[in-house]
């Protein structure tokens, strides 16, 4: 298993009460798995990605990522950890504003102390893989919003990580780009051999996972594998 | 939507009460130190001018032949009467000399009589008596007597002294007047005495040697001081008037100095205030842009969005402004009982509404000015941007609500999440135009630092981005886009008369210096803004250039670096706003340094304050022993030679005798400010140096030759230098100085001067009555001490006002760079998810906060240097030129306590920043 949750719970205080968000998730996801969580607005599914990527620890529950414990690692280890094995991309692109295609696809590996042509080469070739070959010197509010997320593709591909959790990457974009950004996310997800665990509102993209789970209130509520897929 | 945008205004300013209390502390601060600075200027002044008044005993002092003052025509009585109903006090101080001597056949010493008025003398300051509050005892039969008449006459208090036909019982010993300085008539041993008390004297008869002056003291309630004057000058068409500020040359430069200095501290406080409210509320407006346009999707019309917003901005000023009015209170309460062991004489400052409204009146107005350019511009934001939020693929990435490479531009993505909304993190920077028309939109907000500017199209953004970007803009074809470029211009020429005028209105000046002040103030403003969007420019770009050719930098100065120059980036906002505060605080800084090194000159700490006049020339070397082993001595005695000569050339008035005295070198106690003294005596031309105001006065101009004639002989010397020398300086009596040469060999006349501790000295004026009768003696002691005491606290209210300004710069520009938190939060957040340690983002943030605190320090330290050159010599006219030498250490100071200031303000803003969850900050929760 990539990625395994065991009775996890997470919950913020509001209005000086404690409000639950998730409760007693159970999951594991194997590795090369394309699994995506559905749910309607508020069932929990964004801040359930957050904790499987280590963004936010979870009230009580284990989360074990490629069979190390993460729920409780000090943040600067998770983070390391994360720069190794997590690629995540965001609704709204989180593209750093004050640096260009280029150098928001080549982050992940200047973090991690990469050497820096080496990064320029594996960043050139992932833009051009998301057909933005041309647009690495442009900053994003250069680009649109399509362009902005197949950079940011390409920046969660960039340093081959083993699990990519995608949070409604289309949830922004029209049909036409969102169809365009889906079809991009699983072929680099194919040939980078990636796990792949997208939270979705969109059905269809939804039809093309292997495993679809349902969130409600917090909780998993349907867990099935689809067939053909 | 509702028709008034009043109670939309406030619903917002509901909605999150803790966000705009916040907006409203920042402006508080930013008025808060306005008010505290002007309040504690006004209040020092007053402090200071209560001092000068001490010296004239009251406000004005009329002058005039004694007979004209003791017969008053029917008019001069009305005129006095008049003012006398107006709560304008005068009195009578009549002086003359007289020779009194103990009794019969006793040694007869000349002495200045001087009658007042007990019930009246003085209005300001004391006469310090021994016992204590024997002038008010003083009456027609009685006389005070200074030490050294006691000391000449061998009388003591209680004894009897004949004056004129009169005999006097001593009732006490004259130690000082508060009015000495303004004595028309010699220093030598005094007396004082009643008017009744001088008619019986017999002395004052037609001819006598007699001078007369009427001493004004203004009430609360009475007419301004320039309007009694007039009423004066019109009833005594003859007579000399002169007022407090005048009465000492060293005083009146000093009031003169201190008072220029705490005007353009005002104007100082206006601009570090002004950055403070202008951060704060571009820093508001830019959260609030969201709101807007979805207010415009709602169907708002542009005026009622300016209506909301502009009363949203008039509102947050006016709270900010009454925080800020109450935080200058609070600080005026809790600061007199700080500085009571410094300033004993500290006036209460209680509550002045006058600062308090300008306080208020000014953060108000720079809030406005600062916000409407936005909201003007904002007109050319399309509601479609907020439709097509979910929705483009064929349009441009972002609603554009400003731009400019000096003013970070703000930008409404097209998508984000209620909760980012509420949060203002779907706020991103964006790209805008560059060269003379970005720099001209962009020059609003690099003056007041940073936040929006006006709007502007993302031309280069379509350039560079390609077809496939259409701009949500909305420019309304070519009329749009000239009225596009025409309103920031306007708006910006808006704010900088605005700004011209409350600099105007705080001068405080009268108006010429006021304007002349405020003018010189605006063109330094103006050039340090030009020079700093121009060094900030040069060293982005150099920045990237240097970046892009760097093969594998530190990935943490890569970005900390690449944070600088990138676009949207605060740095230029910040770097002007931090730069002009370095320059406007090392300017005050060196400007009260030069300040008070030129009152010090004029009254150093071992000024002599006893004057020996008339040493035989012979005897010149026993006096001088004298005063070496006298005790009580502190200071080393003073020897001056001069010799009488005539000055032959042809001058305006008749041919005059002067004293010259030859040095090589400037002696000390003079300042030259003209030409150059000699380097060596040059065979074949003697040189000379004038005072300024013998120069003046005689019409003499640089390189004139002069022709003498002393001690027989004649000689020519060219005039090569002009000094100011310090006025309690020996060397202040003589006229000229000449190379040597010309004078040797002629007997010289011997005055001298040392500064004795005041209690030693009529054991000095006994030991020299005793071994050289023949020598006067002058103490002025009293003298040197109440003007020194005057040129102290000058300089420390100087040194406080300055500590105080730069303290508020220092808190107003920390709370400007911390106003960058919000988008460091989005990146941190960011970094983090892709791998960044704590650490990593703190080298990055370090990086780049170093930075732009050594740029900012450098470019404002460069430009501090010369404003306070331009300010010492065209303002303040102080003859100190500022020497590499003497600035180096400041301006590097200043430069090392920007940095610190940036990385410590940035780290204060953004270490808690560091610490959160990367979840919580994305989701905005």
């Amino acid at each position: 298993m990539i990625l395994e949750l065991r009775g996890v719970c997470k919950a913020y205080a509001s209005g000086g009460r404690p409000l639950p968000v998730l409760e007693d998730i159970n999951l594991a996801i194997p590795a090369g798995q394309f699994a995506a969580i559905v749910g309607a607005s508020g069932s929990g599914k964004s801040t359930l990605l957050g904790l499987m990527a280590g963004l936010d620890a979870p009230s009580s529950g284990s989360i074990q990522l490629d069979g190390e414990e993460i729920a409780g690692l000090a943040e600067d280890r998770m983070a390391l950890l994360r720069g190794r094995k997590i690629g995540y991309v965001f609704q709204s692109f989180q593209l750093i504003p004050t640096l260009t295609a280029a150098e928001n696809v080549q982050l992940p590996h200047d973090l991690a102390g990469g050497e820096a042509a080496a990064g320029r080469e594996r960043a050139r070739g992932l833009l051009a893989a998301v057909g933005l070959g041309e647009r690495g010197h442009h900053y994003p509010v250069q680009l649109s919003g399509g362009e902005q997320q197949r950079v940011a593709l390409a920046r969660a591909f960039m340093a081959r990580p083993p699990l990519l959790l995608a949070d409604e990457p289309t949830g922004n974009l029209d049909s036409a780009n969102g169809q365009v950004v889906l079809e991009l996310l699983l072929r680099l997800n194919r040939e980078e051999g990636t796990t792949l665990v997208l939270v979705t509102h969109d059905a269809v993209l939804a039809e093309r996972a292997e495993r679809v789970i349902e969130m409600r209130d917090g909780r998993i509520v349907a867990d099935r594998a689809r067939s053909g897929t | 939507m509702s028709a008034r945008p009043l109670p939309l205004a406030l619903r917002e300013l509901r909605s999150a009460p803790g966000r705009f209390l916040f907006v409203a502390l920042a402006v508080a601060l930013g008025v808060g130190a306005l008010v505290g600075v002007r309040s504690f200027s006004q209040a020092f002044r007053g402090l200071l001018l209560e001092q000068a008044r001490g010296l004239m005993a009251g406000d004005l002092a009329l002058r005039a032949p004694a007979a004209e003052l003791t017969a008053l025509t029917a008019e001069q009585r009305a005129a006095l009467a008049g003012l006398g109903e107006q709560r304008v006090r005068w009195t009578r101080i009549t002086e003359s000399v007289s020779m009194v001597a103990a009794g019969a056949g006793a040694a007869p010493v000349l002495a200045t009589l001087k009658a007042v008025d007990p019930s009246r003398y003085p209005f300001d300051g004391a006469v310090a008596t021994a016992p204590a509050g024997a002038l008010a005892r003083l009456d027609d039969q009685t006389v005070l007597a200074s030490p050294d008449l006691l000391l000449r006459t061998g009388l003591a208090v209680g004894g009897r002294l004949a004056v004129g036909a009169a005999q006097f019982r001593i009732l006490g010993v004259d130690q000082s007047e508060p009015d000495r300085l303004a004595g028309g008539i010699g220093l030598g041993p005094r007396l004082l005495l009643t008017p009744g008390g001088l008619r019986r004297t017999g002395i004052i008869q037609f001819g006598s040697q007699v001078s007369s002056r009427l001493v004004f003291q203004l009430a609360p309630g009475s007419p301004p001081l320039a309007a009694v004057e007039a009423r004066l000058r019109a009833a005594f068409p003859h007579a000399r008037l002169q007022d407090y500020r005048q009465i000492n040359p060293t005083v009146a430069r000093g009031l003169d100095h201190a008072t220029s200095f705490l005007s353009l501290i005002s104007l100082v406080a206006l601009m570090v205030g002004g950055l403070g409210v202008a951060s704060a509320m571009q820093a508001h407006l830019a959260l609030r842009m969201d709101a807007i346009a979805t207010l415009k999707v709602l169907g708002a019309r542009h005026r009622q969005i300016v209506a909301i917003y502009g009363l949203q901005t008039l509102l947050l000023g006016l709270g900010g402004g009454v925080l800020g009015v109450g935080l200058g209170a609070l600080v005026e309460r809790a600061f007199p009982r700080l500085l009571a062991p410094f300033f004993p004489n500290l006036p209460a400052l209680g509550w002045a509404w006058g600062p308090a409204l300008e306080g208020l009146l000014a953060g108000v107005l720079v809030a406005l000015l600062v916000t409407l350019p936005t909201l003007l511009g904002l007109r050319r934001i399309a509601p479609a941007a907020i439709l097509r939020r979910h929705m483009v693929a064929e349009g441009p990435s972002g609603l554009m609500v400003g731009a400019g490479p000096s003013a970070p531009s703000t930008r409404v993505p097209l998508v984000s999440r209620p909760a980012e909304t509420a949060r203002g993190g779907m706020l991103t920077p964006t790209r805008g135009p560059r060269g003379p028309q970005a720099a001209l939109r962009c020059f609003p907000a690099s003056l007041l630092g940073p936040g929006l500017s006006a709007p502007a199209r993302p031309r280069l953004d379509q350039r560079r981005a390609g077809a496939g970007r259409v701009p949500l803009v909305a420019a309304g074809g070519a009329a749009g886009r000239k009225s596009g470029r025409l309103a920031p211009v306007l708006t910006g020429l808006v704010l900088l008369l605005g700004l011209a005028g409350l600099a105007a209105a705080l001068t405080d000046e009268p108006w010429r210096q006021g304007v002349r002040l405020g003018g010189t103030f605006l063109l330094a403003l103006g050039v340090g803004l030009a020079v700093l969007w121009g060094l900030t420019w040069a060293l982005l770009r150099g920045l990237r250039w240097v970046v892009g050719r760097w093969r594998n930098p530190p990935t943490a100065l890569r970005h900390g670096l690449a944070n600088l120059y990138r676009p949207g980036s605060q740095a230029p906002a910040v770097l002007v706003a931090l730069g002009l505060g370095v320059m406007f605080t090392l300017s005050v800084f060196l400007l009260q340094r030069a300040l008070v090194a030129d009152l010090e000159r004029d009254t150093p700490p071992g000024v002599a304050n006893v004057f020996l006049i008339d040493i035989p020339a012979a005897q010149a070397g026993a006096v001088e022993a004298l005063l070496r082993h006298q005790p009580g001595r502190e200071g080393r005695p003073e020897i001056l030679r001069t010799v009488a000569a005539r000055l032959e050339t042809a001058t305006p008035g008749p041919r005059r005798n002067f004293s010259l005295a030859a040095f090589a070198a400037p002696p000390a106690g003079i300042a030259v400010v003209g030409g150059s003294w000699w380097r060596a005596p040059e065979a074949g031309e003697p040189q000379m140096a004038a005072s300024t105001a013998l120069a003046a006065r005689l019409g003499l101009r640089l390189g004139q030759t002069l022709t003498w004639s002393a001690g027989g002989r004649h000689f020519t010397a060219r005039l090569a230098a002009l000094y100011r020398a310090a006025p309690h300086r020996l060397i202040a009596r003589i006229g000229m100085l000449v190379s040597p040469g010309p004078l040797d060999g002629i007997t010289p006349n011997v005055n001298g001067g040392v500064r004795m501790a005041p209690a030693a000295i009529p054991e000095l004026e006994r030991a020299m009555f005793e071994r050289f009768p023949t020598v006067t003696v002058l103490n002025l002691a009293d003298i040197v001490a109440r003007v020194q005491a005057v040129v102290d606290q000058v300089a420390l209210v100087v040194h406080f006002v300055t500590f105080f300004a730069v303290l508020a710069a220092a808190v107003i520009l920390a709370s400007s760079i911390a106003g960058t938190r919000f988008r460091r939060l989005r990146e941190m957040a960011v970094l983090k998810t892709f791998g960044a340690t704590r650490g990593a983002v703190a080298r990055i943030f370090s990086v780049e906060f170093l930075l732009l605190g050594l740029v900012a320090g450098a470019a404002g330290a460069g430009l501090g240097l010369g404003f306070s050159a331009v300010l010492a010599r065209g303002v303040l006219e102080l003859p100190l030129a500022l020497s590499l030498r003497s600035a180096l250490a400041p301006s590097l100071i200043a430069l090392a306590a920007a940095a610190g200031l940036a990385v410590a303000t940035g780290w204060l803003a953004c270490a808690r920043l560091l610490g959160s969850k990367p979840l919580a900050i994305l989701r905005g929760e």
